[in-house]
C-alpha cells in the first residue's frame, strides 16, 4: 500500500499541454489567492532590501532628511564593515563556537522532539495525553531573562543542586562559570524551553497519516517498532527534511538572546558567539552598518546552506521543499 | 470520530512490543512533562506564598501561606490589564489574517502544475532568508502611517515563510484524487480550496494558528520599535518594562506598606498572567487533531 | 462556504478598522488652534515685537522620557503638574532595550516631540548630529529660574563647540555619596568573634578569613558585584566593588595622574595590586564563587535568604532585603552593619564625587512650542518644593534640625513618582530637599546615615572630585567608551575567576589601544589641558 505521504517532490506533468494564459484563464482564481502574501512579500520584505546597502556604507542616520535618505547620502565604504568582523583576531574563534554549539544543540536537540510526538502518538488516555502536551510546551513562553532566573537558582553554585551535592560529599559545580559545562548548559536550557514547542508541529504531521494504515501493518503481523519505522516515519519525512534543512540553514544565527542573558566573561571562550561578540564590539554606539553587515553576512550563509541542504536532499532521499 | 478509533483499537489485544511501547511512552513523556513543569510550579508558589515561607526556603512546589496581594496589585495598580488587551486583539485579529493569507498563498503553491510556482517560492526562500535591517522596516511602517496603531503590529507577521511552507507541505501530501472528483464535478479552485481542501488540514492548520498565535503574542522587539504611546503597550512590553525597572518599583511598594510584593513575586505573578491565555490555547487546538479524516471520502 | 466568506470579510474589515486604531490621535495631527504662534524660535531680541509666542491658549506638549515601568500619563503625578503648570502633557517613554536605537530613528525621521529627556551619552549623540535646538536665548528670555538654578560648570558641560547652551541638566542631587557600600550581617560576625567593623583594607581580609575559617561552608562569605543585569547595566556597572578600589586609589575609570596625563584605570600603578588582592580572595574561598555571573537579583537573594555574611549593595537594595530579613531571619537593626570606602594600608582612600547629570533635557531643532517648554520648565522649577516633596504638614515636617521628614505613606502615593518629571532643579536647594527622598524608608536611611553621612562629617577628604564630570560631548568618547569598560569589566573577572594573569595586561592594553582606547585619550586630553589651563 503505498504512503499516501510520499509524493512530495513535484515531477506530476498537467494532463494537456497547457500554455501559460489558458492554465491562467483556468485557474485565475489561485493567482488571486496569492497577491495579499505579495503584497506583503513586495512591501515589508522587499522594499526594506535597499537597507541592506547600509552594510557598505558608512552609515549615519542624520545624513539625509530621514534614514532612507540618510542611506544615500552617506558614504560608501565597500566591504570594509567585513573586514573589520573578519580580520578581527576573536572573529575565527567565536565563528567555531557558534558553529558547535549550534551544532551540538542540532545534534542533541533534533530528534527529540520527534520522538516525543511518537511517543504522544502511543498515548491513549486523552487527559494523560493532553496534560503531558500542555506541559512541556509551557516553558516556551517564558524569556530567557526568566529562564535564567529559574535556572540559575537550580544550578548556581549555591543553587538546589549544588547544595545535595555538597550535602553528599561532592564538589560544586558551577555551571555558569566553568568552561567544561558550560555549553551543555546552554544545550540542556534551549532543549528545556523549546522541546515541547517543536514536538507540536511533528505531531500535526503525524495525525495526517492514514490510522488503517497501522491496522494493515497489525494484521500482517509487524510490531510496533516496526509500525513506527515504515509508517509513522516515512510519514513524518517531509516535515522532518523541512525542519532539518531550516535549522541547518540558520546554523549561525544562534539564540543571541539566550546566550546574552546566560555567558558572562569567563565563559567566552567557549560561549562567545559572532552576535553576542558584535554586540560587545558596538555598544554603546547605535552602529547600525556593523549590525546590517553582520546580518548580511548570516543570510548569504543561511541561503547557500538552505540550497545546498536542499540539494543534497534532493539527491539522497528525493524530497525537496520546493 | 475518537470513540470509533477506540473501538477498532480495543479490538484488537495488543501485541507485546505495543504495550512496551506504550508503557515507554509514558513513563519518558510523564518524565518530560514533570521536568518541564516542576521548575515552572516553583516559581509560581513563590509567588504565592508569603514572604517568611518563601526566604526559609519552606516553599517547594505548592505555596505556603498563600497570599495573593502580589497579584492584586499587578491587576490594580500597573498597567497590566490594558497591555493584555492589546496584546489580545492583535494576536486575536493578527492570527485571523495571517491564516486567511497563508492559506491562500500555499494552496496555489502546491499545486504540481502551477504555473510561475518556482518563481514564487523562491521569492518566498529569499524573503525569508535576507532581511533589509530595523532602519527601512520602521521607514516602510512610518510611511504608511501606521505607526502606534495595531495594524503596525500585525504587519511583521503577515505571513511568517516557515509556518506558510509547513502548510504547503501538508497540502503536497493530499491525495490528487478527491481534488479531481470536485474539479470533474464544476467546483472552482476557491470551492475545493475551502469546502475539501481545508477541512481535510484541520490538523495542520489548528497547529499552524497556533504558531502564529505564539508568534504575535511573545512579539516584544516590534512592539517597541513601531509604537510610542503607553496606552499601545503589549503584554511582553510590559513584562520588560517590570523587569527592567525592579528597583524603582520596589521603592513604591515597600514603602506603600505592601510587604508581600517583592521583585520576583512580582515579575512571577505577572508571568503567570500571561501565561493563561496561551496556555488555555492549547487544548482548545488539541480538539482540531484528530486522525486520518482524509481517508473515507476517496474509493479506490 | 458562506461561512467563511462571512469570516473572511469580518477580519478584513477588523484589519482597516484597526489601521485606524492606535494610540493618541492627537500625536499625528496637530489640532491647529494651538500654532497660532508663528512658528520661529522664539527670539525675542528687543522690545518691538508684535506677538508673544506665550501668547493664545497653552499648546499640548509632547513629551519623551525614559523607560519606566509605570504609566506617566495616568500617574497621580501628571495631575499634579498639570494643575500647577496649566500644560498638558502627553507623555512617551522610550522602550527598555535598543532604546538607543529607537530615539535616534524616531528623530531622524521626524518625530514631533516638544521637548525630550534622555541620558547624558543619547544627548552627546544628539548634538554631535546637529539634531537639537540652541537654547541661550530662550532660557534668557523664559527661563530665569532655570538658569539660576542649576550651577555654571552644569551650564559648561550643556555647551555646544559654538559656546550655545543645548540641554537643561539634571543633576545628581547628593555630590558626596558612597552609592554602592556593604551590608554586614553583624549578628554573624560577633558569634564569629568580631566585633567592629573593618575600616581598613587589610582589616577587611582579616575579617573575611576569620568568618571562613568559623563557618567554613556554611555560608557565602561575601558576596557581590552589584551589577545591573539588564542593558543599561552593560558597560557601566563595576565589577570590583568601589569601596575596594577606593583603597588602591583608583575611583574612576579614567583618571589623571601627578603629572597631569589622563590614564584609564588599568594604567594605574596600583592596578596590579588591586587584582592581586581580588584574586587572593578568590583563591582562599572568600568570595562568591558565582562572582562573575551575579547580578543585583541574585545578589539581593543571597543576602536576604541569609545564605551570605557580607553583600554588597546600594540603597534600594538594602530597601528590598532589609524588611524581608527582619521579619523572616528575626533580626533587628543591631544586625546590620554597613562598610564604606576601605583605607589602603597606605592610608590611601579615593572615592569620587558623584557629580554626574543624570538626565538632559532638550528640544529637536525643528520643534513648534520652545518657549511653551522652557516656560513649562520654569514653572515646574518655581515649585519645586510642592512638586517634589509635596505640602508642609500633609506630605512632610521640618524636625529640630531644619531637616526634612516625609510622612509615609501619603508621601510616596502622592509624590512617589515625581523623580521622573524632574528636568531642571534649584541645585542648592534640591540638595537639601532630596534626603527627605531617602528618608522615606529606614531601611534605606540607615545605610545611607551609617556610610555616607558619617563620611561627609568624618573623612570628607575622601572624596574626589571627578575631574571629566563636566566634559561636554566627545566624539571618540561617546563612540567607544562604553564598549571599552565592557572590555576591561570582562578583562578584570576573567583575572579574577583565573582564565587569564597579569601577563596578559600587555595583550590587553594593545588591543584596548586599537579599539579606540588611543583616540578616547587623547581627546580627552586636549578637553582636560584646555579646561584646567596648562
Amino acid at each position: 500500500m503505498e504512503s499516501v505521504t510520499a509524493r512530495i517532490k513535484p515531477g506530476i506533468k498537467p494532463r494537456k499541454p497547457y500554455g501559460f494564459f489558458s492554465y491562467f484563464k483556468d485557474h485565475y482564481l489561485l493567482y488571486l489567492m496569492l497577491i495579499p502574501g505579495l503584497f506583503f512579500l513586495i512591501v515589508y520584505k522587499f522594499l526594506p532590501l535597499y537597507g541592506l546597502t547600509i552594510a557598505f556604507k558608512d552609515y549615519s542616520i542624520f545624513a539625509g532628511s530621514n534614514p532612507i535618505d540618510a542611506i544615500t547620502k552617506s558614504e560608501w565604504v565597500g566591504f570594509e564593515h567585513f573586514k573589520r568582523l573578519f580580520a578581527s583576531s576573536q572573529f575565527v574563534k567565536v565563528l567555531m563556537n557558534t558553529l558547535i554549539i549550534n551544532g551540538y544543540k542540532i545534534l542533541f536537540l533534533f530528534p527529540i522532539p520527534i520522538i516525543c510526538a511518537i511517543m504522544l502518538n502511543e498515548i491513549r488516555h486523552v487527559a494523560y495525553k493532553k496534560l503531558c502536551q500542555t506541559s512541556i510546551y509551557v516553558p516556551y513562553f517564558f524569556s530567557w531573562v526568566i529562564v535564567f532566573g529559574i535556572f540559575y537558582s537550580l544550578l548556581g553554585t549555591y543553587g538546589i543542586v549544588n547544595n545535595a551535592l555538597a550535602a553528599l560529599g561532592y564538589e560544586r559545580i558551577s555551571f555558569f562559570s566553568d568552561t567544561k559545562v558550560f555549553r551543555g548548559l546552554l544545550v540542556f536550557t534551549e532543549g528545556w524551553k523549546e522541546i515541547g514547542w517543536n514536538t507540536v508541529i511533528y505531531l500535526a504531521a503525524i495525525t495526517a497519516i492514514d490510522p488503517t494504515l497501522y491496522e494493515a501493518a497489525r494484521v500482517d503481523g509487524a510490531g510496533k517498532l516496526r509500525q513506527i519505522w515504515h509508517i509513522t516515519l516515512p510519514g513524518l519525512a517531509p516535515t522532518i527534511v523541512l525542519m532539518l534543512i531550516l535549522k541547518v540553514g540558520y546554523i549561525l544565527e544562534t539564540s543571541f538572546e539566550q546566550i546574552l542573558v546566560f555567558y558572562n566573561a569567563t565563559v567566552y571562550d567557549v560561549a562567545d558567539v559572532i552576535q553576542t561578540y558584535v554586540y560587545r564590539m558596538g555598544l554603546g554606539q547605535a552602529d547600525f552598518s556593523l549590525g546590517t553587515a553582520l546580518g548580511l553576512f548570516n543570510s548569504v550563509v543561511a541561503f547557500i546552506l538552505i540550497v545546498g541542504a536542499n540539494t543534497v536532499c534532493k539527491k539522497l532521499l528525493h524530497r525537496s521543499i520546493w | 470520530m475518537q470513540s470509533k478509533e477506540k473501538q477498532i483499537t480495543n479490538k484488537i489485544a495488543l501485541s507485546k512490543s505495543e504495550k512496551v511501547i506504550m508503557a515507554v511512552s509514558y513513563i519518558f513523556m510523564g518524565f518530560l512533562a514533570l521536568c518541564s513543569i516542576l521548575p515552572i510550579l516553583h516559581v509560581v508558589s513563590k509567588s504565592f506564598s508569603s514572604a517568611s515561607a518563601v526566604t526559609a526556603g519552606k516553599v517547594l512546589f505548592w505555596p505556603v501561606k498563600p497570599q495573593f496581594e502580589t497579584m492584586k496589585y499587578v491587576l490594580e495598580e500597573t498597567p497590566f490589564l490594558n497591555a493584555m488587551k492589546n496584546s489580545l486583539i492583535v494576536t486575536g485579529v493578527g492570527t485571523v489574517v495571517s491564516m486567511l493569507v497563508t492559506i491562500g498563498t500555499a494552496y496555489p503553491l502546491s499545486k504540481p502544475g502551477f504555473k510561475g510556482r518556482k518563481i514564487f517560492i523562491m521569492a518566498y526562500i529569499v524573503s525569508m532568508v535576507f532581511f533589509g535591517g530595523i532602519v527601512p522596516a520602521y521607514m516602510v511602517v512610518r510611511t504608511l502611517g501606521i505607526i502606534d496603531t495595531y495594524f503596525a503590529l500585525i504587519l511583521p507577521f503577515f505571513i511568517v515563510h516557515f509556518n506558510m511552507f509547513v502548510v504547503k507541505n501538508y497540502f503536497e501530501g493530499l491525495p490528487e484524487s478527491v481534488e479531481e472528483s470536485a474539479r470533474i464535478d464544476g467546483a472552482s479552485d476557491l470551492r475545493i480550496l475551502v469546502s475539501i481542501v481545508c477541512p481535510m488540514s484541520k490538523p495542520v492548520l489548528a497547529t499552524v494558528a497556533l504558531l502564529y498565535a505564539v508568534n504575535y503574542w511573545n512579539n516584544y522587539f516590534h512592539a517597541t520599535m513601531y509604537t510610542t504611546s503607553t496606552t499601545m503597550q503589549t503584554l511582553q512590553v510590559f513584562i520588560y518594562n517590570t523587569i527592567n525597572n525592579t528597583q524603582t518599583l520596589v521603592e513604591r511598594l515597600v514603602i506603600g506598606n505592601y510587604t508581600n510584593v517583592s521583585i520576583d513575586r512580582i515579575i512571577a505573578a505577572v508571568v503567570v498572567l500571561s501565561l493563561i491565555p496561551i496556555v488555555a490555547m492549547y487544548p482548545f487546538v488539541q480538539r482540531f487533531m484528530i486522525h486520518g479524516i482524509t481517508i473515507g471520502s476517496v474509493k479506490g | 462556504m458562506k461561512k467563511i466568506l462571512a469570516l473572511l470579510l469580518v477580519a478584513v474589515m477588523a484589519m482597516f478598522a484597526l489601521a485606524g486604531c492606535g494610540g493618541n490621535q492627537t500625536a499625528t495631527t496637530p489640532t491647529p488652534s494651538q500654532s497660532s504662534q508663528t512658528g520661529n524660535t522664539g527670539n525675542t531680541s528687543g522690545g518691538g515685537d508684535q506677538k508673544n509666542p506665550l501668547d493664545g491658549p497653552k499648546p499640548v506638549l509632547k513629551y519623551l522620557g525614559y523607560n519606566v515601568s509605570f504609566d506617566p500619563n495616568t500617574d497621580p503625578m501628571a495631575k499634579v503638574y498639570e494643575e500647577t503648570t496649566g500644560y498638558k502633557v502627553e507623555y512617551h517613554v522610550l522602550p527598555a532595550e535598543n532604546a538607543d536605537e529607537k530615539l535616534l530613528m524616531d528623530v531622524s525621521s521626524g518625530a514631533d516631540y516638544d521637548v525630550m529627556q534622555v541620558s547624558p551619552s543619547q544627548f552627546q549623540t544628539l548634538l554631535a548630529q546637529g539634531a537639537l535646538m540652541p537654547l541661550t536665548d530662550l532660557l534668557n528670555t523664559y527661563g530665569q529660574d532655570i538658569l539660576k538654578g542649576v550651577s555654571e560648570d552644569s551650564w559648561k558641560a550643556m555647551t555646544g563647540s559654538d559656546g550655545q547652551i543645548y540641554g537643561i541638566p539634571y543633576k545628581y542631587p547628593h555630590p558626596q555619596e558612597i552609592t554602592t557600600f556593604m551590608v554586614a550581617r553583624m549578628d554573624l560576625l560577633k558569634k564569629a568573634g568580631i566585633n567592629k567593623l573593618p575600616e581598613t583594607i587589610d582589616e577587611f581580609y582579616n575579617t573575611l578569613k576569620t568568618l571562613k575559617a568559623y563557618y567554613g561552608d556554611q555560608y557565602i562569605i561575601f558576596t557581590g558585584p552589584f551589577r545591573q543585569a539588564s542593558e543599561a547595566g552593560a558597560g557601566v556597572s563595576w565589577d570590583i566593588p568601589q569601596t575596594i578600589t577606593s583603597a588602591f586609589g583608583i575611583y574612576n575609570d579614567w583618571m589623571v595622574d601627578d603629572n597631569g596625563k589622563v590614564i584609564y584605570m588599568t594604567e594605574h600603578e596600583n592596578f596590579p595590586k588591586m587584582i592581586e588582592f581580588m584574586q587572593k580572595l578568590m583563591r582562599e574561598g572568600l568570595l562568591d564563587r558565582d562572582w562573575a555571573v551575579n547580578n543585583t537579583t541574585t545578589v539581593n537573594e543571597k543576602l536576604s535568604s541569609g545564605k551570605a555574611i557580607i553583600a554588597c549593595s546600594n540603597r534600594t537594595g538594602t530597601l528590598v532585603t532589609t524588611p524581608v530579613m527582619m521579619d523572616t531571619l528575626g533580626l533587628d537593626w543591631s544586625d546590620f552593619g554597613y562598610i564604606g570606602a576601605l583605607k589602603g594600608s597606605d592610608g590611601t582612600c579615593k572615592y569620587m564625587r558623584t557629580e554626574a547629570i543624570n538626565q538632559v533635557t532638550c528640544i529637536l531643532k525643528n520643534a513648534k512650542n520652545p518657549e511653551h517648554v522652557i516656560n513649562w520648565i520654569n514653572i515646574k522649577q518655581q515649585n519645586q518644593l510642592y512638586l517634589n516633596i509635596g505640602v508642609e504638614g500633609t506630605h512632610f515636617t521640618y524636625d529640630e534640625n531644619g531637616e526634612i521628614n516625609p510622612i509615609n505613606p501619603i508621601f510616596a502615593e502622592e509624590r512617589g513618582n515625581s523623580y521622573w518629571y524632574l528636568n531642571s532643579t534649584d541645585e542648592a536647594a534640591f540638595a537639601k530637599q532630596w534626603p527627605s527622598r531617602v528618608r522615606k524608608s529606614q531601611a534605606m536611611w540607615e545605610p545611607f546615615d551609617a556610610v555616607t553621612n558619617y563620611a561627609n562629617k568624618h573623612t570628607p577628604e575622601i572624596f574626589v572630585p571627578n575631574t571629566f564630570a563636566f566634559m561636554p560631548s566627545l566624539e571618540n568618547y561617546s563612540k567607544y567608551n562604553q564598549s571599552l569598560f565592557k572590555s576591561t569589566s570582562d578583562f578584570i573577572l576573567q583575572l579574577m575567576a583565573g582564565t587569564k594573569s597579569l601577563n596578559d595586561l600587555n595583550t590587553f592594553m594593545k588591543d584596548w589601544q586599537n579599539n579606540g582606547g588611543e583616540k578616547v585619550r587623547a581627546e580627552m586630553q586636549a578637553w582636560y589641558d584646555d579646561f584646567y589651563g596648562k
